[in-house]
């Protein structure tokens, strides 16, 4: 009791002593006017594709500039599939910006501002700060569009600053922990910079929770600066692969009795992935990559493991400690690249189905043993893909005979047909997690 | 003086309602007490504590078919499935129905068993338990072929509780015949009555079918494809669907029960585009897009887009996905162990193939199980119907985790329904003793957690259960 006292007392302590120095209402002034101007209100027009046909949609979003040639960070979910993307900035120009890169498995896109289109070609931009030295209860500010309203600002404390999520639904973070706020975030804030009091970014929102209030999640700068340096590197963000899924080993630590137990539990080895192939199973626990140990007592330790993982070199083999029954040993795994990665989704108008690149989801439902082919998203109704009852969620496996291996094939099939667009066009398709078959008659334009 | 009187008004009242009023009144008198009420208990799975049961009293109409107390009622009074080819999958939320009772006419009520099921029909029987004074009246069915659109016809029904359940009787006509898969009568009428297994009774006296549970339709259609507003109507099967069954009806008890005759594939129509495609010799027919392994079909080296022409010297005349029941009531025609001959088309060939059926395998809700309510969990003996599922091999060893209750300490430590413990505290889980055994094991020493290794189709999972 009187520790936690003496904590509070403590803490009030220090808050007198800041705000003797500077009043609190002027600090929340510079470090809103250090970033305000270089905020920035994205509105994408994005490809959207439902009932099996590409259509177009206003989004908005909001972005930051973080150079002075014109670069901004915004949210994957805000920039995937722009046609074209226009950006106000806080002069209230409007301008144009291409989408320079964008990765789904972190959720970080960077644009490029057009910025020959601009009569004053000094381009403010923001400091951006390091999410390592973060904490809990620090003041914190959102900039952003919330539904729409540009050069908005609230203000909260961070709430958490290592919230793991699951790789799940929407909110896949499986290489990041989120930052968790309770200043205010709602649609549109998406990509906007969560600031610190002296006006550097420190992260980028990227969620909002409906139906409760006051939780925001950013995705941690550091790792959105990391993801923006590949971007401008290369166009994608490419990750090593070796087919193994991970969980923290608390239970397991419990279980065996073993006080100083250290390492991460594998709980599924892929088929035919470099990891099967060098021997691992479920069950084995991993110590060592290379030489760094590796230890997740808790979920929070997962995401940096798999980073390590997805950074590993695809030249090269490397040396994994293994615990198998109070044994260890080392086996030398060559990483691969990640294998389905995700692509935008294309539009084959003549048989009026949209298809994708496949997902681990579909992957596992469908129980594939290899990774080829693409899936349906959906298929136009009154179409000759609806009259050869493809569904959502089939797996194209073969086109006329021909292994569809992903996304490129499909297109080059899809565009042969249209050259010669004679004969019906037969499909292998994987349903409900074996064959079936439909024959694509080409219709008259409806 | 007045006697005569009387005969007079009888008289008069005979000559003015000939054939209309009083026939119908006695085909009512004559089949009441051929009709009985059917009482006992749907036990429906408690989530919270693993052997436990909600019982939910029911009521259905039964109606006797024979003189020594065997009653046909609707098969939803027995939710499980039976076979692999029968019923809708797992039930996981019910156990077995209990407590028969059987109410006759005379108000007399008889304790009763259920004896067997076939879903396809739609019928279960129940045998009255308790001696019977005397051989009960019973309906002898009549053939239901003959019945057509426009013809006149009485439904006997039983109200629900409020109405005591009295009997329902009313004229209707015979509004459609729905010919395929399987000849169905409609009738242009809501279901009043109690739930499914009304009699259906011709002007001339003589029953000729029982109406259905109505059909739900959960096939996903967009919105556009709507054709109209969802109306129910009185679904009636006429005779042919049971008659067999009443001289021999479907046992369930462990040694008699078999499965329906069995093929083992996965099957979609030849449409006619997939026909002019492989340009097959003759329309219509069965693609097999999945031989199930250790199935006849496999036995008999049919490979998938194998097209069946012909099955048993019959023509396979479908080229719509929604008939293919009508290819499965072929199959379950035949009795499992008959041999049939397929006409098959592989690689712009056509070819004989001989096929001996099989019985249909059980489906997991037959199979042996386990309950330990302390663990939280209710194991099955595997069952082919799972591995089908999952695609894994026919020798994979392990039990079946068929219930959780989640606030136990399997729930807890994340065990799920529809995985398959493979491994305890890192030992292969043989069958259901041996996974008994090993949990035994694993509580009499000093136990703080078990270590679970769990499959569910390809995916592994290790769960920790503390037993502390």
């Amino acid at each position: 009791m009187r520790v936690v006292l003496l904590l509070w007392f403590a803490v009030i302590a220090g808050l007198l002593a800041q705000t003797e120095e500077v009043p609190f209402q002027k600090q929340v002034f510079v470090a809103r006017n250090r970033v305000l101007p270089a905020l920035v209100h994205v509105e994408p027009i994005i490809k959207i594709y439902t009932r099996g046909e590409e259509q177009h949609a206003v989004v908005t979003g909001s972005g930051v500039i973080f150079s002075p040639d014109g670069y901004v960070v915004t949210n994957h979910h805000v920039a995937a599939n722009a046609a074209k993307v226009w950006c106000t900035l806080s002069s209230k120009e409007r301008i144009t910006a291409s989408v320079v890169g964008s990765d789904p498995s972190t959720d970080i896109a960077v644009l490029k501002l057009n910025t020959e289109e601009l009569a004053d070609k000094n381009i403010p931009h923001a400091r951006l700060g390091n999410s390592d030295s973060l904490e809990v209860g620090q003041i914190v500010l959102a900039l952003g569009s919330p539904l729409g309203l540009s050069r908005s600002v609230s203000m909260g404390v961070i709430s958490s600053i290592d919230r793991y999520f699951p790789s799940q639904g929407t909110m896949i973070s499986p290489y990041n922990l989120w930052i968790q706020t309770d200043a205010a975030i709602n649609p549109g804030n998406s990509g906007g910079p969560l600031i610190n009091l002296r006006g550097e970014v420190i992260g980028i929102n990227a969620r909002a929770v409906f139906f409760a209030e006051n939780l925001g999640f950013a995705i941690p700068i550091n790792l959105a600066r990391e993801v923006a340096e590949e971007i401008l590197k290369g166009t994608a963000v490419k990750r090593s692969w070796i087919g193994i899924d991970i969980q923290q080993i608390k239970d397991l630590k419990e279980y065996l009795n073993l006080p100083d137990f250290t390492g991460v539990l594998i709980v599924q080895v892929e088929e035919n992935s470099p990891a099967a192939k060098a021997g691992l199973r479920p069950g084995d626990v991993l110590r060592k990559i290379g030489d760094t140990q590796v230890n997740a007592l808790y979920e929070e330790s997962l995401p940096t493991i798999r980073k390590i993982i997805s950074g590993l070199p695809l030249d090269q083999k490397t040396a994994f400690r293994i615990w198998r029954d109070n044994k260890e040993r080392t086996v030398e795994i060559q990483a691969v690249e990640e294998p389905l990665i995700d692509e935008p989704e294309l539009e084959a108008p003549k048989w009026g189905m949209v298809i994708k690149n496949l997902s681990w989801h579909i992957y596992r439902m469908q129980m594939l043993s290899d990774f080829n082919g693409v899936y349906i998203t959906s298929v136009k109704p009154g179409s000759a893909g609806e009259y050869a009852d493809l569904r959502a969620g089939d797996v194209v496996r073969k086109i006329n005979g021909e292994t569809v291996k992903g996304r490129q094939d499909f297109q080059r099939l899809y565009e042969q047909f249209q050259e010669s667009n004679t004969s019906p066009v037969f499909l292998e398709l994987i349903r409900g997690g074996h064959s079936y078959f439909a024959v694509i008659k080409p219709r008259a334009e409806l | 003086m007045k006697r005569n009187l009387l005969l007079v008004i009888f008289l008069i009242l005979a000559v003015m309602a000939p054939g209309v009023c009083q026939p119908s009144r006695a085909l009512f008198q004559e089949f009441r007490p051929k009709i009985c009420l059917v009482q006992y208990y749907k036990n429906v799975s408690s989530q919270s504590q693993i052997g436990s049961y909600f019982k939910v009293k029911q009521y259905r109409i039964g109606v006797i078919v024979a003189p020594d107390g065997l009653v046909m009622v609707n098969s939803d009074v027995y939710p499980l499935s039976l076979d692999i080819i029968s019923g809708e999958g797992a039930s996981f939320s019910f156990g077995e129905p209990s407590d028969f009772k059987v109410k006759l006419f005379d108000e007399k009520e008889y304790e009763a068993e259920f004896i067997g099921k076939d879903d396809q029909v739609q019928a279960a029987f129940l045998k009255i338990t308790a001696p019977l004074p005397a051989p009960l009246p019973y309906v002898d069915f009549a053939s239901g072929e003959e019945i057509e659109v426009g013809q006149p016809v009485y439904l006997l029904e039983l109200l629900q509780e409020r109405y005591n359940f009295e009997p329902l009787f009313t004229p209707y006509t015979i509004n459609a015949v729905i010919p395929t898969p399987r000849r169905k009568l409609l009738i242009n009428a809501e279901n009043y009555a109690l739930s499914a297994g009304g009699l259906l009774i011709t002007a001339a006296g003589e029953a000729v079918g029982v109406t259905l549970r109505s059909s739900m339709d959960f096939s996903f259609r967009p919105p556009s494809e709507f054709e109209e507003f969802h109306k129910e109507y009185l679904e009636i099967a006429p005779s042919e669907w049971f008659r067999d069954l009443i001289k021999n009806p479907p046992m369930l008890g462990k040694a008699e029960y078999q499965g329906k005759a069995w093929l083992g594939i996965g099957m979609q129509a030849l449409t006619p585009e997939l026909r002019d495609y492989w340009q097959t010799p003759s329309e219509g027919g069965i693609v097999v897009n999945r031989v199930y392994p250790a199935s006849p079909a496999e036995k008999a080296g049919l490979k998938v887009q194998d097209v069946i022409l012909t099955f048993d010297y019959q023509p396979v005349d479908i080229k719509r996905n929604e008939d293919l029941n009508r290819f499965k009531e072929m199959i379950t025609a035949k009795a499992p162990g008959a041999s049939v001959e397929l006409t098959l088309f592989r690689e712009g060939k056509t070819r004989k193939q001989k096929v001996k059926l099989d019985a249909a395998p059980r489906a997991i809700d037959l199979a042996e199980k386990i309950q330990l309510s302390e663990l939280g969990v209710e194991v099955r003996e595997l069952t082919r119907d799972i591995l089908y599922d999952y695609n894994l091999p026919l020798d994979t060893e392990g039990v079946y985790v068929y219930q959780v209750d989640h606030a136990s300490p399997a729930g807890l430590g994340g065990l799920e329904v529809g995985g398959i413990i493979i491994r305890v505290d890192g030992q292969a889980v043989q069958d259901l003793q041996s996974f008994a055994a090993m949990i035994k094991r694993a509580n009499e020493g000093n136990p703080r957690k078990i270590m679970l290794q769990v499959q569910q189709r390809r995916e592994t999972q290790f769960v920790f259960v503390d037993v502390k």
